[in-house]
Parts: structure tokens; C-alpha cells; sequence
């Protein structure tokens, strides 16, 4: 007949470790959120390994959503240009809300970077838009920020527009991809 | 100084059920279970070495030790282990992981797969990850060292676990409580320090924003007022909650209050999966416990219940 195992014996010692050992780690969260702890991007070893802590125990960014402001939307498309001259448009979006919004947050992370990260970044883009049109010689990137006026600006008239906030044309360098390629 | 050891030591050590870390485990590895069901068709373009960010991209800032798809695709590359195989094993082995938290079936070494899994993956996309990602992968973290198996679990039935009260169980949910804590905190002040939290834009912008527009909001401009309220609500719900959630006369309606902006965000700005989250991190935390302290003891006085601690004395 099965016995259910009893308390563990020394339950409260072995959890007063614990608790100091929470008390730590909570001690880093402090930090981590709150000081220039994780802001550093030295490759000391301590640098390096409080943010493989930070990695690790899931602290990967503080926690201010939608703080201190509201940023604006943003989108991208791909004007694809197809072998026999023709051009399509394939925006950057999905039906399904979850995998959309990671799209955007993705793009959000281009409008954050410098211009040098943007550029490799839409040229990562490109790359998948090439890899789904084999015959494709040229994708040309385009980045909008949505402006929305505020509440004032609405009720007098106002309304929000999409601004163009970058553009990049890519192509390939040795023709047309082959079926090979990944 | 005895006086505050033993109110030390009741608030960390007092022996609590395991009810609320068993919710937690089995309600975040279902919603997880719903993500990556989701986000499966997208994997290769979200999180693939020829997706959207390549991984030689997210590697070169890592800026640390922390083992990622890249790393792993990179040490599997020699053996011919393909990256789209590798990117698709570490899924496989995270749905496992998944699996093995919700029933509860050696939890710990599931609980560990499940962080691992989700950390490697994690690395990778960390351009497109939002906060129900960092939220669960706290939460998956914490799953490690936590005793969730005590309630609800395979574990349970087959005997492998202790099912009663225990000190670990209150060490965790301590842990729980203070995070949740820092996180509304955080966030609270953060927004406290944006004009747009004061003149009512934030709200508007979020309800307006194509990304979150579940409804029509536009009527919104008309009341500025309206706006301006929603957003000293909401600041004074974050800002106080480290310390309002913590006052035995106040917790319910602060839990309740919180839980519903969590709703409403959910529904208003369709962020269905991170409300989900933070609401089971609320209720894991504070609701569970919060419930078994006012269930009568079968050892003695309610104010001998494990909150007790938290009482006026």
C-alpha cells in the first residue's frame, strides 16, 4: 500500500537557506531595475556575468510597459521586384494578433536602433522576402511611424497619418537565389 | 529583537500550502502550451537563423554567457545538424517541458527543461519578445526551485512529493509576492515620470494605436476627462500596490482592482496572453495564500493562519 511521504525532515532550515537565497536574488532584481547595474555594455567578466544572471533568472528587461510614454505604432512592407520587371507589395503582418505584434515589436526595435542597425536588420528582412521570391532581384524596404494627434488636435479636426521613417532598397549578389539555397 | 525574529520567521518560515504554486505551474504551462501552439507555423521566420533577425544579428549583442539557439546551432553545425533542425528540437523539447509541468510528472526536471528550452529560444528573439515572454520566463525560473508538485500533480499521486503544508512553499510564495511587487512598482514609476500619464494621451494612445485597436475609441477625444482618470487609476493602482497589497483590510479590493485592469487591458487592447499571465501571477501570489489563511485551522486561531504575519499586532 502507497504511503504518502511525510514533511521533510529539516523543511524549515533548508528553507531559511532558501529565503536568504531569495532574499539575494530579489536583492539583484532591486538592482537590476532600479541602478545602472545592467546598463553597462563593458565585456568585464562582471559585467558580462550579472547579465548572464539577468538572462538566466528571466530579468531581461525591467517591467515598464507602456512607460514612461505610449510609443507610436509602426509597420513595414516590401515592394518586391520581380524578375520580368513587375513589382509586388507584401506588408509585414499576420492575422494572427500574437505573431503580428511580434512583428511589430521587432520593427519598434529598428525605430529604437541607429541607422547602422537599421540598415542590417532590413537587410535581414530582405532577406526573407528574397528567400520567398526566388525570383526576385530587389526588395526595397519601407518603415512608417504612425503619428497620432493627441486628444485636442482630434476633436479639432486633426487626424493620424503614417510617416515615412526609413527606406532601404536591397538586392542580390549573384542573381536569383538557387533552389538550394535556405 | 525575539519579538522580530519570530515575525521574521512566521513571514518567511510559517509552513504554507502548495495550492498557489500548483495553479501557477499548471496555468503557465498551459497558456504556454497555447503560445507556442500560436506561434508554430511562424517559428522559422520568428525565431529560425534565416528569419527575420538572423542569429548571427542577436549573438554579437548578446554581450554574455548565456547559452542561445545560436550557440547551440553552432556546436551542432559540425555534426551536419541543420540550424531549422536545431531551432525545431529545442521546440520539441520545450513542448515536453511544457507537458511535464502541466501534469506535474517530475516536475523539476520538466521545470528545468522548460527554463532552459525557453531561454535558448529566448535569446535568439529577443527583438520580438514582449512582456509575456519576460514574464514567463521569470516565472519559469522561479518553477525551478519552487515546490509547485505538491498539489494537482502526477507527482502527488504517485506518492513523490509531500503534499501538506511546508516552509518551502512559503519561501516561495514570498518570493512571488515581492516580484510582483517590484514589477507594479517599476512600471508605476516609470510611467508616473511621462507627462502622458498625467494628461490622459497615454490611454488614448494605447486604445488608438492600429496594433492594439480592438474598438473604437475615438469618441475618447470628447472626454479628455475620461482619459485623464483611466490614467491616475492606473498609476495609482501600480504605484500603490507594493504597498497597499501588503494591508490585510485592503488586499481584496487592490487584488480585485488589479485583476480587472489586467482584464481590461485584455480586452480593450487585446493583449490576451500577457493579462492571462499577470493575472495567474496575481492570483498564484497573493489570491491562493490569501484564501488559505482565512480557511479555518485545524491547530489552531485564525491568527495563528499563515498571513498571519501580515496582521496588525
Amino acid at each position: 500500500m502507497r504511503t504518502d511521504p511525510s514533511r521533510p525532515e529539516g523543511d524549515e532550515r533548508q528553507a531559511a537557506l532558501w529565503a536568504c537565497i531569495a532574499v539575494l536574488h530579489l536583492a539583484a532584481v532591486d538592482a537590476f531595475l532600479w541602478t545602472g547595474l545592467t546598463r553597462t555594455s563593458s565585456e568585464a567578466a562582471f559585467d558580462r556575468g550579472v547579465r548572464t544572471y539577468q538572462n538566466l533568472s528571466g530579468v531581461l528587461s525591467d517591467y515598464r510597459f507602456f512607460a514612461p510614454a505610449v510609443a507610436s505604432d509602426s509597420r513595414t512592407g516590401f515592394f518586391v521586384e520581380q524578375g520580368d520587371g513587375s513589382t509586388v507589395f507584401e506588408p509585414l503582418t499576420s492575422d494572427e494578433v500574437e505573431v503580428a505584434r511580434r512583428y511589430r515589436c521587432i520593427v519598434a526595435s529598428a525605430l529604437r536602433a541607429n541607422r547602422k542597425t537599421q540598415d542590417v536588420l532590413a537587410q535581414s528582412w530582405a532577406a526573407v522576402m528574397l528567400g520567398i521570391h526566388p525570383d526576385a532581384s530587389r526588395v526595397t524596404v519601407v518603415t512608417q511611424s504612425y503619428t497620432l494627434p493627441t486628444m485636442e488636435a482630434w476633436t479639432a479636426g486633426q487626424r493620424p497619418v503614417w510617416d515615412l521613417y526609413y527606406t532601404g532598397t536591397f538586392g542580390r549578389r549573384d542573381g536569383p537565389l538557387s533552389k538550394d539555397s535556405p | 529583537m525575539n519579538r522580530l525574529q519570530t515575525h521574521v520567521r512566521r513571514f518567511w518560515l510559517e509552513p504554507a500550502s502548495s495550492d498557489g504554486l500548483a495553479f501557477l505551474r499548471i496555468s503557465v504551462a498551459a497558456l504556454s502550451l497555447f503560445q507556442l501552439a500560436t506561434l508554430w507555423p511562424h517559428l522559422p521566420a520568428l525565431y529560425g537563423n534565416f528569419g527575420l533577425v538572423q542569429w548571427v544579428i542577436t549573438d554579437v549583442g548578446a554581450g554574455d554567457w548565456a547559452p542561445s539557439l545560436g550557440r547551440v546551432g553552432l556546436l551542432l553545425a559540425p555534426l551536419g545538424v541543420s540550424t531549422m533542425t536545431t531551432m525545431y528540437t529545442v521546440f520539441v523539447l520545450y513542448a515536453v517541458g511544457l507537458v511535464g509541468l502541466l501534469l506535474g510528472y517530475r516536475t523539476r526536471f520538466f521545470a528545468v527543461l522548460t527554463w532552459f528550452t525557453h531561454g535558448l529560444t529566448s535569446a535568439n528573439a529577443y527583438l520580438s519578445l514582449y512582456g509575456v515572454d519576460t514574464i514567463l520566463h521569470v516565472l519559469f525560473f522561479y518553477l525551478v526551485f519552487m515546490p509547485s508538485a505538491g498539489r494537482w500533480s502526477l507527482d502527488a499521486r504517485a506518492g513523490r512529493v509531500f503534499t501538506g503544508p511546508t516552509s518551502g512553499a512559503r519561501v516561495a510564495l514570498r518570493t512571488l509576492q515581492f516580484h510582483l511587487c517590484f514589477i507594479y512598482l517599476d512600471t508605476g514609476l516609470a510611467k508616473a515620470q511621462g507627462v502622458q500619464w498625467w494628461n490622459g494621451e497615454a490611454l488614448w494612445r494605447a486604445l488608438m494605436q492600429p496594433q492594439f485597436r480592438a474598438f473604437d475609441f475615438s469618441w475618447l477625444a470628447s472626454y479628455p476627462l475620461l482619459a485623464r482618470v483611466g490614467c491616475w487609476s492606473t498609476l495609482l493602482l501600480e504605484v500603490g500596490y507594493a504597498g497597499m497589497i501588503w494591508v490585510p483590510r485592503l488586499r481584496r479590493h487592490w487584488l480585485v482592482a488589479t485583476l480587472m485592469l489586467h482584464a481590461g487591458i485584455a480586452v480593450c487592447l487585446r493583449l490576451w496572453l500577457f493579462s492571462l499571465t499577470m493575472m495567474v501571477f496575481n492570483l498564484a501570489a497573493f489570491a491562493l495564500s490569501w484564501r488559505a489563511s482565512e480557511a479555518p485551522m485545524e491547530d489552531g486561531p485564525p491568527a495563528q493562519a499563515p498571513d498571519a504575519a501580515l496582521q496588525p499586532v
